[in-house]
């Protein structure tokens, strides 16, 4: 009937439609369709052996619109004809389905070895297409079928190529009967040479090996058992006891049987015509095993029941091998990880696996002999399917999805291999981490660069390997070996990867902490399950407006289990530092980032903070919570970057030091850097101050595209001069005390030097100043002679010469240099005057890197070059105030000074490691005078003041110049240089466009009135940051200051934010109308931050930022504020001298309230008159605690509770959290935290009673014991009330 | 219903003792047109006489008059509690003796009740006493109720106010 109605379709007609189809041979509301092949369609066809489960709307498997049917035989692949030339592997080992045009692939649902070989119709079906190379082809997946002519019920089927006979064979020896257990993958061994008895001995081998358990009894081990198969029911089967394990191996033609063995695993067989060789299975090792004729022959009973083999252990996931049912949710990798139940990950990386084309999104598969591995990783724990020689898969439902068909990768590159190699928890993270890789490095490496090729490592490849340990790894020994001695593939349960931390990409990152922040403010909903008290913990007041505060939120690595890879770059349009990668860029805050930073190298951040700063606003969370983006599905996944909420982030790191490493993989090796430093003459530079970024506007004409940053430099009286390269590398270790001890001064090549030799150094007896003094004058002649102009300043007489210990990260040796002073005049008995001789350093675009590292206060040196603006400015007073442009080549080397006398009274042995002691300059406070003071020596490398590049050991008798230098700058730093005028005058005269760039044009015009006033450095932490309207600012300027303050320099329609920072115990409040990307990166609460030339307002404590004014993150503070921090006394008091305070709310009554106020926080002086609702239950985590209190105590939550609130001008009803509930019913205080009540009762002002009525709470007590929760409803309480109060 | 009516109204004695029995209903009182059943009150306790098991009947002057004020202690005998939880009526008649205790001759106390009329004067029939410990608690009294007194007034004349500019636009129309 079925036949009447459907279509007979070809395959061939169904590979050329190239559209994956479903078909059945009848359709219930049958209509008369048009009897045609299938057309190919305008859609576009798909996308051909692609089986990701990306995109999210995945389709159903298009229906035909008329029944159709399939008419065709089933075959066994043919493995054996492979010859020399083939691939040691089988690509696939499907059954194929051929209806006399084409043959391709196929699977069956309901499998019987009978309809192999006969003709069979297809009654339902699906068809998807696949790509062969560059044929067309599809893959059939045959739901039902039914045989076409009437065929005998075959239970004997034979395996080689002989004739078929079914009869007793007494020469065949041996045979087998049991259950199948497994079977390994279809293997190709090289034949042995010139093996006389095998048959194929010039050709390769192809077979599997089957594993089956026989039962050792009498009856089984007679030959009468094949005869007696036949009869054998599920009764007498009972009786057997099948536990010993005898391997076949099917080699030659019985290796097409693979697909039929692996639908057989846990039936009764029975195996003839067998022989028993011993065959070698690795290079030492051989098993006896049965090994399949040409005769042999295939006997299943009549009965073909699945023989259920004995429950192995509990699964615990520490390897055990096991079975696996469940839904393909997704494919990744190529296919090399599959998705089950959208939680469980089936791990098929191993290319010699026979893996169904079945295998789609969607199907139901169940998985024989898999490792179960529970692996818990640093950041996430999940399920690990783990497939060995004895896996096998088989599809048990199809997928009714348009989904892609599997296609094993044979790619035999060498990350593959490496893969292989593996222990199933190391195979999982190093697949994700090159995933990883492979989106954070997409466009900036190629594919080969990441993954690698069959001889070269990839990137990936490297930065896994050097990540595992050695036990991750494992000795692969081939299929036969592993098959047989299975074990050795197993989980080393004892081995702990929870270590394994993911390098993450940045969108994922962002993702990932978005989701915090949301989880962060919902969860601090839930705690304060009224709206307006978590309001209430935001807002702050400022100037008589509530504004709200920024909420902080802080994570340390360690919580969060991921790694950071990418390039440092300086962000173009803010100008802040950021670590990009392909998906996205993250700032970052590092204070001691080197001088040698290199853009094109890669960095690793291990150990880092992340920071979320932003306003709680309400939002609809439902979207970014329902992924979690760190899952290992959406690690895989493609997924979109989907950016709502308004939160920063911002990454806080060490450079150097324990605290973060960075990585010394890079494609691209960058130059070293301090090759320049090597050998020359160096100014000595002190940074005065740095000038925000200049962002060109629309309009602004005098800023030129290319200049973009400032910085203000003094030159020091002194030059270094260093030995060349060659000189240095016959140095040796210099001892510090040869710095007291040299005596003798000799040239290297064009500038005199002190004698390398060491031998010679130490021989020498005479002191440095005697040295200095001695070689003043040929120096001072060579030195002059380089510097031709300078002669006339270097006296000869003079004796500031001497020599200096050079130190840096990248030296392991220090060496000798010498420092010299450059003008005389500049240097007096009581120190030199840097201010005096001032510069400004101009960065373009390219060297932003440099002025992004620049710290106010530090010192710097420059190479010395011929004729240059330093030079002329020592020189020459015109030649003062001149730019020197800073470009990508320029180097700038932060360096730092120690004497010889704290080296040697802390540990002089480590003086390479320099960078911890410097001249320390950076404690500025507004109203103390500096002191100045060497820091002592430290080793522990986490001193924030410690980022020098360089480090100079002087004697201690001559550092006092520089202390000197030092102390004079610092107090030129506190003590206002300049008024805002001259600032600005300065720029006009050397730079229109600094001052063009941040003012308004229209205020570049010299009638301009400025504000005037005196200019300010101080150091602080961050209490608060708020927007700020500025009509409130500029009111408060002209009410409050005498400042000269005019509406132009606030008209760019920037808005105006308030700083609010706790300088030495005092409250500065700091206006600032500048742009916001003129606000460093990491700016918030919490932080100490320096601000640099602040305009001093007439009201105490109240500043400006002016255009030129500079903010400096010291360092970050890690504790957290909003909801977090209420265990922190440090912030608590921060907070509290400044935050919302009960007494800043205005009184009100509850008629004025309910008569529509809006939200806005207020007091009201009132009392608890009855009880709206309230739940009380019993608190069972209370209950079991150990900290029960004494006896009457009251073990109650308050899950909810509304009061009615009395004021004498209304009612009203108030919600109540728990701590707030408790002390409005008047529980005793030991119920509740002690702190939440203190909190509480202060803010509430609830009057302690004078006694506690503990009959009431026993009362209560009792009744929660035995009701576990009570609702009181306010009918209830109208009545009772009274009982309450 | 009028939101005041349930509430605790801080009056001053002098205003206490202007209000006006409703009519119609006994637990009702007027105060310039507005009805009220409960008030609160602050001020010191000048009489006090206490029969043990029945009641204790104190005066409180907080400076501009003197209201009498009654306390109910015969809970456990008294019919009108014979249906309520005999523990509930324990907890309440124990809180009524606390208070009861606590009301000492010269105490500056804080009294809520219902307002009532007995025998035609009014009186508070109290619900629950508070003793203050800080005096400045009675200024602030003073000042909620002069507040609340203004509010009202005010309320008044903006409703007399509309009221007469409803009239006059009226008469244009």
């Amino acid at each position: 009937m079925e036949g009447k109605t459907a279509n007979i379709l070809k395959i061939s007609d169904l590979i050329s439609c190239a559209r994956p189809l479903t078909g059945v041979s009848s359709l219930t509301p049958g209509g008369n369709v048009p009897s045609s092949a299938p057309q190919p369609q305008d859609e576009p066809p798909m996308h051909f052996n692609k089986p990701t489960s990306q995109n999210p709307t995945i389709k159903l498997l298009k229906p035909l619109n008329h029944p159709a049917i399939l008419i065709g035989a089933v075959s066994l692949p043919l493995h054996s004809n492979k010859n020399n030339d083939d691939v040691s592997t089988i690509e696939c080992s499907c059954l194929q389905f051929t209806d006399g045009s084409v043959t391709i692939c196929c699977d069956v649902l309901d499998f019987q070895p009978q309809m192999i070989g006969p003709k069979i119709r297809i009654c339902a079906w699906n068809f998807i297409p696949l790509k062969v190379g560059c044929r067309l082809s599809g893959f059939l997946e045959i739901i039902r079928w039914e045989f076409v002519e009437y065929s005998s019920n075959l239970t004997e089927f034979s395996l080689g190529l002989g004739t078929f006979d079914c009869k007793d064979d007494s020469k065949v020896k041996y045979s087998l009967f049991g259950v199948l257990e497994s079977t390994s993958p279809v293997t190709v061994v090289p034949c042995s040479t010139g093996g006389s008895s095998s048959r194929c001995d010039s050709r390769n081998i192809c077979g599997f090996l089957v594993k089956v358990l026989v039962c050792e009894c009498k009856f089984c081990r007679s030959r009468k058992t094949l005869l007696a198969l036949r009869d054998l029911s599920d009764e007498s089967c009972k009786n057997h006891c099948f536990l010993k394990c005898l391997i076949v191996y099917f080699c030659g033609s019985a290796s097409s049987w693979h697909p039929v063995m692996v639908r057989l695993i846990g039936n009764l067989i029975s195996l003839s015509g067998l022989k028993k060789k011993l065959v070698y299975i690795g290079k030492d090792d051989s098993e006896l095993m049965y090994v399949t004729t040409d005769k042999a022959l295939l006997r299943l009973p009549v009965m073909a029941k699945k023989y259920i083999l004995k429950e192995k252990a509990q699964v615990r996931g520490f390897g055990e091998v096991g079975s696996y049912a469940g839904t393909v949710t997704g494919v990744y990798m190529q296919g090399m990880v599959v998705e089950l139940d959208q939680g469980v990950l089936l791990l098929l990386t191993d290319h010699q696996l026979m893996v169904p084309h079945s295998l789609r999104v969607g199907a139901i598969v169940s998985v024989k002999n898999v490792h179960f591995v529970s692996t818990k990783y640093s950041w996430t724990k999940i399920l690990l399917l783990g497939t060995c020689f004895i896996t096998c898969i088989c599809v048990e439902s199809f997928s009714p999805m348009e989904t892609g068909c599997h296609r094993s990768s044979h790619s035999q590159n060498s990350l593959r291999k490496f893969v292989d190699s593996m222990v199933f928890p190391a195979r999982l993270w190093v697949l994700l981490t090159v995933t990883c890789f492979r989106k954070k490095f997409a466009g900036i490496l190629s594919e080969k660069e990441i993954l690698g090729s069959k001889h070269e490592v990839g990137l990936a490849q490297t930065y896994t390997n050097s990540h595992l340990p050695a036990s991750a790894y494992q000795m692969r020994h081939g299929v036969f070996l592993e098959y047989c001695r299975h074990g050795s593939c197993a989980y080393h349960k004892e081995e702990d990867y929870s270590h394994l931390k993911l390098v993450v990409p940045i969108s994922c990152l962002w993702r990932d902490f978005e989701n915090r922040w949301i989880k962060m403010l919902l969860d601090s909903e839930d705690e304060f399950d009224i709206i307006d008290s978590r309001r209430e913990k935001y807002y702050l007041s400022c100037c008589g407006k509530y504004y709200a505060n920024l909420t902080r939120k802080t994570f340390r690595s360690q919580d969060t289990g991921v790694i950071l890879l990418g390039n440092l770059k300086v962000s173009p349009s803010s100008g802040g530092l950021q670590l990009v990668d392909a998906t996205g860029s993250i700032d970052v805050v590092i204070p001691d980032i080197p001088s040698n930073w290199d853009l094109k190298r890669v960095y690793e951040v291990q150990d880092f903070t992340i920071v979320m700063q932003g306003i709680p606003d309400y939002l609809d969370c439902s979207k970014l919570l329902a992924s979690e983006p760190l899952t290992c599905r959406n690690i895989f996944e493609n997924a979109p970057l989907v950016r709502e909420t308004k939160i920063s982030l911002f990454l806080y790191y060490h450079f150097g030091g324990k605290t973060s490493s960075h990585s010394s993989f890079s494609s691209k090796k960058s130059k070293e850097s301090l090759q320049e430093f090597e050998g020359g003459n160096f100014h000595l530079l002190l940074l005065k101050h740095k000038f925000p970024l200049l962002h060109k506007r629309l309009g602004d004409q005098f800023i030129s595209n290319k200049s973009s940053a400032f910085a203000e430099v003094a030159i020091l009286p002194w030059d270094l001069v260093l030995p060349e390269k060659n000189d240095v590398a016959h140095l040796g270790v210099v001892p510090l005390d040869e710095l007291k001890n040299v005596k003798k001064y000799e040239t290297y090549g064009h500038l005199k030097r002190c004698k390398t030799d060491a031998v010679s150094i130490q021989a020498q007896e005479s002191g440095l100043s005697e040295a200095a003094n001695l070689t003043c004058g040929c120096l001072n002649d060579s030195y002059c002679t380089d510097f031709g102009t300078e002669r006339k300043h270097c006296d000869a007489s003079c004796p500031l010469k001497f020599p200096c210990l050079i130190s840096s990260r990248s030296i392991k040796c220090p060496y000798q240099g010498l420092v010299h002073c450059t003008d005389k005049k500049e240097v007096t008995s009581s120190g030199c005057n840097p201010d005096g001789r001032r510069v400004f350093l101009e960065f373009d675009s390219e060297s932003l890197n440099m002025y992004q590292r620049l710290r106010i206060g530090a010192f710097y040196m420059v190479k010395h070059h011929q004729n240059d603006v330093l030079c002329r400015a020592k020189v020459d007073d015109k030649a003062l105030g001149g730019v020197i442009l800073v470009s990508s080549e320029t180097c700038l080397w932060r360096l730092s000074f120690s004497s010889d006398v704290v080296a040697k009274n802390s540990d002089p042995s480590p003086i390479v490691q320099q960078s911890d002691s410097c001249v320390s300059n950076d404690e500025i406070t507004p109203d103390t005078t500096q002191k100045f003071q060497i820091a002592p020596l430290k080793f522990d490398g986490v001193s924030p003041e410690s980022y020098s590049d360089i480090n100079l050991c002087m004697p201690a008798d001559v550092i006092s110049y520089f202390k000197i230098d030092a102390n004079n700058s610092k107090t030129s730093l506190m003590k206002s240089p300049a008024s805002l005028k001259e600032e600005i005058d300065i720029y006009n005269v050397h730079r229109t466009a600094i001052t063009a760039s941040v003012l308004s044009p229209e205020t570049a015009h010299s009638n301009l009135l400025l504000p005037e006033g005196n200019l300010l450095t101080f150091r602080g932490q961050i209490v608060a940051i708020h927007d700020s309207s500025c009509t409130s600012f500029v009111e408060h300027l002209w009410n409050e200051s005498p400042v000269n303050v005019h509406q132009p320099i606030l008209s760019q329609g920037t808005s105006i934010i308030c700083i609010h920072a706790l300088v030495d115990h005092h409250m500065a409040m700091i206006f600032g109308a500048l742009d916001k990307h003129a606000y460093p990166t990491g700016l918030g609460t919490g932080v100490h931050a320096t601000f640099h030339r602040i305009l001093v307002l007439g009201q105490q404590n109240h500043y400006m930022l002016i255009p030129a004014s500079f903010i400096e993150i010291d360092s970050v503070n890690v504790v957290d504020n909003g909801c977090n921090n209420e265990n922190d006394p440090v912030a608590n008091s921060i907070f509290a001298c400044y935050a919302t305070s009960p007494s800043v709310f205005p009184a009100a009554l509850i008629s004025e309230v309910t008569h529509g106020m809006g939200i806005k926080l207020m007091q009201l002086h009132c009392r608890v008159v009855g009880v709206h609702v309230l739940v009380l239950q019993e608190n069972k985590k209370a209950r079991y605690s150990s900290t029960r209190v004494q006896s009457g105590s009251l073990m109650v939550e308050i899950p909810l509770a509304g009061f009615i609130l009395d004021d004498g001008s209304s009612c009203c009803c108030c919600w109540a959290n728990y701590d707030r509930a408790a002390n409005m019913l008047g529980l005793p205080t030991q119920f509740i935290s002690t702190e939440a009540c203190a909190r509480t009762s202060q803010r509430l002002k609830i009057p302690v009673r004078r006694r506690t009525n503990n009959s009431s709470f026993d009362h209560l007590n009792r009744i929660i014991r035995q009701h576990k929760r009570v609702v009181l409803s306010a009918a209830l309480m109208k009545t009772s009330s009274d009982a309450w109060l | 219903m009028d939101a005041l009516y349930n509430t605790h109204v801080k009056l001053l004695a002098f205003d206490f003792l202007k209000l006006t029995p409703s009519p119609t209903e006994p637990s009702s009182f007027f105060r310039r047109g507005k009805r009220l059943s409960r008030a609160e009150t602050v001020g010191i306790v000048v009489t006090r006489d206490l029969k043990p098991g029945k009641f204790v009947k104190f005066t409180i002057d907080d400076g501009s008059g003197c209201i009498s004020c009654v306390l109910w202690l015969n809970q456990l005998n008294s019919s009108y509690f014979s249906r309520r939880n005999p523990s509930d009526v324990r907890l309440i008649a124990q809180a009524a003796t606390d208070f009861a205790s606590d009301l000492q001759l010269g105490v500056l106390a804080r009294v809520r009740g219902r307002i009532t009329d007995y025998r035609g004067a009014l009186q508070i029939s109290v619900s629950d006493v508070v003793v203050e410990r800080d005096p400045n608690m009675q200024i602030l009294h003073w000042l909620d109720c002069m507040r609340s007194l203004v509010m009202l007034l005010a309320r008044i004349l903006d409703s007399d106010c509309s009221a007469s500019c409803a009239r006059i636009c009226g008469v244009e129309r």
